[in-house]
């Protein structure tokens, strides 16, 4: 049977060559095909990935802005997050860890703050969406001023190991250590490289701070440096209004302490809670809404999902593309090749007929077929595998360059999600990183080009796929031939 | 008595042409001996090749039954029957024309699964046993002429080893003195390799040269004397 199929393919050469030029073509575009969606699938989990599992209990924002404009006043639509609220959230399942985060504005007899210039650095940008008053702070301190005259911003968290600007290496620690949970309850802090070397203190030294409560009662807390922080690279430092707005001026301390320079022990500014896998997110969110008592209408659970579905949007729609593309070219693959064969079949009436009339069985002879189309498609799945790579740049190129305008409006819309965004957000973008979580977004490499590189994966779906076209173009001539009996077949063949 | 190899029995067969019903065999009954030659005569759709398609368990027949060796050939299973007990040569020779006359002959032994040892020596020498030399065995089956065809057609029959040979017209392309020879080759195969060789013909010398002549009267076999 492999020896005739052989033999066909050898001395049929026209026939052969057509075959494997159409297959060559056929299996290209499947690889193209897959490559795309194998890609486009990579790039969704990577930019997921990339945004991380962090979900950040905060105010709605958005609701907090319609109120306002329908005359609310800024104390009405404001309501503080409380630890009972968050505490309700830690022990959901997929979360692993989490942090709370309290932002308190103060100053110091001990200490002078790094100047804010007002022009600033060449190094640091300037960032117009960052000159917004703190208008959601719930510190006492801070609530209403413009021109600050606290100089430091206390940044309590209930451990600093998920803090993003650490993670991500744009804060790096210099010396000493952060603070972790085995801090709590102590006046420990961390400090910045710069306000450390302008006041000559090191790891080990104490400084006073002190913040006034709603009673005009001055709080004062000594806090002992255990860390020491540079800062390697921030957007926050351009376009400061004030020194506390300055990353170098941030203090951070453990949330206890936070709260006794807030003189409050059941507010905090933000909790983020850590998941176990970012696919988890949007299960987390529905087990709070479910299980919780929280009024999502005054907080957001936040995972940055705006920013992740117009980050995507794009490449949903390549993905959507590569499918339909896939079935287009399966269905149009098994057509020609189902014409082709039927055609060459034609003229192989007869051989079917001596083959039954010599006692093959009609299951071998379509098998012999089978063999000879299967031979032609493994040269060419062969050649392909070489060729696949090209085939997929060139037409994931095409992709990329019509989508651009698309993309280009999916780059601006996070853009005005940054400016809806406050100041405690910003504030709690240090401690939870959302804002550089928004800058990798849109500058996730994986947005403007797609890696369409042949995977073990692809090659095995290709097989698949060239596999199951031969079958089917094959198997509709075959049976179209072979349900006649023999003396129909000869018969056929001798009119 | 000789063996009986095929028998026919009240074999009916019929086609539609339209609405019309056409009878070609009405309860045809025979008895085929091993060891002869037979000539099956008859004027054009008189049912001469059917009977061949049904010896042959090309179809099947509308009624009664076609018997090997007093086997329903329908039990045996006609492609069963096809690969083992029968061999059929065609007038349009239907060679495989991607194969040469040696591959063409081990395909059959191939498909009938006989264990031989060196199958393209065995085809060769029946090949050759029939007066094609070696360079003309292994040649493109295409450049052979038309009686070099049959020859090989005749080989791929032998080649199984079957009892049962049956031919449709094969002498029908040929001139008058490879025709001879082929007939020659029939009766040889039935008086000396004791076979059972049934040939459809219109020609009447052909006919002469068999041991028993048939043909198709209303539908039944009848022997001519």
């Amino acid at each position: 049977m492999f020896k005739n199929a052989l033999l066909s393919i050898k001395k049929n050469i026209g026939k052969t060559i057509l075959l494997f030029v159409i297959m060559v073509v056929i299996a290209n575009l499947v690889i193209a095909g897959l490559s795309i969606k194998s890609a486009t699938s990579k790039s969704i989990a990577s930019v997921r990935q990339s945004l991380g599992s962090e979900v950040t209990l905060s105010y709605n924002t958005q609701n907090m802005m319609i109120n306002r404009e329908q005359g609310q006043a800024l104390d009405e639509v404001v309501s503080s997050i409380t630890v009972d609220m968050a505490d309700q959230l830690k022990d959901l399942d997929y979360v692993e860890s989490y942090n709370y985060t309290l932002s308190v504005s103060a100053t110091s007899d001990d200490i002078d703050p790094v100047e804010t210039t007002a022009s600033n650095d060449s190094d640091t940008t300037t960032d117009d969406n960052k000159q917004m008053p703190d208008s959601s702070d719930n510190s006492n301190s801070d609530r209403g001023q413009f021109m600050d005259s606290n100089d430091f911003t206390i940044i309590g968290n209930t451990t600093m190991a998920n803090l993003s600007d650490f993670t991500d290496e744009n804060y790096v620690l210099t010396s000493g250590k952060l603070l972790t949970e085995d801090d709590a309850g102590t006046t420990n802090c961390v400090i910045e490289s710069n306000l450390a070397s302008d006041n000559d203190l090191e790891v080990g030294d104490t400084f006073s701070v002190t913040t006034t409560n709603s009673d005009d009662e001055e709080i004062t807390v000594t806090l002992t440096i255990i860390g020491i922080f540079e800062i390697e690279s921030s957007s926050e430092i351009g376009g400061m209004m004030s020194n506390r707005q300055n990353p170098m001026n941030y203090i951070y301390v453990d949330i206890s302490t936070a709260q006794t320079l807030n003189d409050s022990t059941t507010d905090i500014t933000s909790a983020s809670y850590y998941l176990d896998d970012p696919d988890n997110i949007d299960a987390f969110i529905a087990l709070a809404e479910s299980e919780t008592d929280i009024d999502f209408e005054t907080y957001t659970l936040d995972a940055n999902d705006q920013i992740y579905q117009s980050s995507i949007s794009s490449l949903e729609d390549m993905e959507q593309f590569a499918n339909i593309f896939l079935w287009v070219v399966v269905g149009a693959g098994c057509a020609i090749l189902c014409l082709i064969l039927m055609l060459t079949m034609r003229s192989r009436f007869y051989e079917f007929g001596v083959f039954l009339s010599l006692g093959q069985s009609k299951l071998k002879i379509m098998l012999q077929q089978l063999i000879e189309v299967l031979v032609i498609a493994v040269v060419a799945f062969a050649l392909s595998l070489g060729t696949g790579k090209m085939v997929s740049n060139v037409i994931s190129g095409m992709l990329e360059s019509t989508q651009s305008n698309q993309s280009e409006m999916v780059m601006e819309i996070p853009n005005d999600i940054g400016d809806g965004l406050t100041d405690s957000d910003k504030t709690s973008d240090n401690s939870g990183g959302r804002g550089n979580l928004l800058d990798q977004a849109m500058t996730s490499p994986e947005n403007t080009e797609l890696d369409v590189s042949m995977t073990a994966s692809t090659a095995v779906q290709l097989a698949g796929i060239t596999g199951l076209i031969c079958v089917v173009s094959v198997l509709l001539p075959s049976i179209y031939i072979l349900r006649l009996s023999p003396r129909e077949i000869l018969v056929k063949k001798e009119g | 008595m000789s063996e009986v190899v095929l028998t026919f029995e009240d074999v009916c067969y019929h086609y539609q042409d339209g609405t019309k019903q056409v009878n070609i065999l009405k309860e045809a009954s025979y008895d085929f001996e091993i060891g002869k030659t037979y000539a099956i005569v008859g004027a054009s759709g008189s049912g001469k090749t059917t009977t061949i398609v049904l010896a042959g368990g090309l179809d099947s027949p509308k009624k009664g039954k076609v018997l090997y060796k007093g086997e329903d050939i329908e039990k045996i299973g006609l492609t069963n029957y096809r690969r083992n007990n029968v061999s059929i040569v065609f007038q349009s020779y239907n060679l495989i024309t991607y194969m040469n006359a040696v591959q063409n002959v081990t395909n059959a032994i191939d498909i009938s699964n006989i264990k031989i040892p060196d199958k393209k020596q065995r085809a060769l020498e029946i090949l050759q046993e029939l007066g094609l030399t070696e360079d003309e065995s292994k040649r493109d089956i295409r450049k052979l002429s038309g009686g070099q065809q049959q020859r090989v057609a005749i080989a791929r029959a032998m080649a199984k080893d079957v009892d049962l040979i049956l031919c449709d017209e094969p002498t029908g392309n040929l001139d008058e003195e490879t025709s001879q020879g082929i007939i020659q080759t029939f009766i040889d195969l039935a008086h000396n390799k004791n076979k059972c060789v049934i040939v459809v013909t219109h020609s009447k010398e052909f006919a002469e040269c068999m041991d028993v002549q048939l043909k198709i009267n209303q539908g039944k076999l009848v022997k001519i004397d």
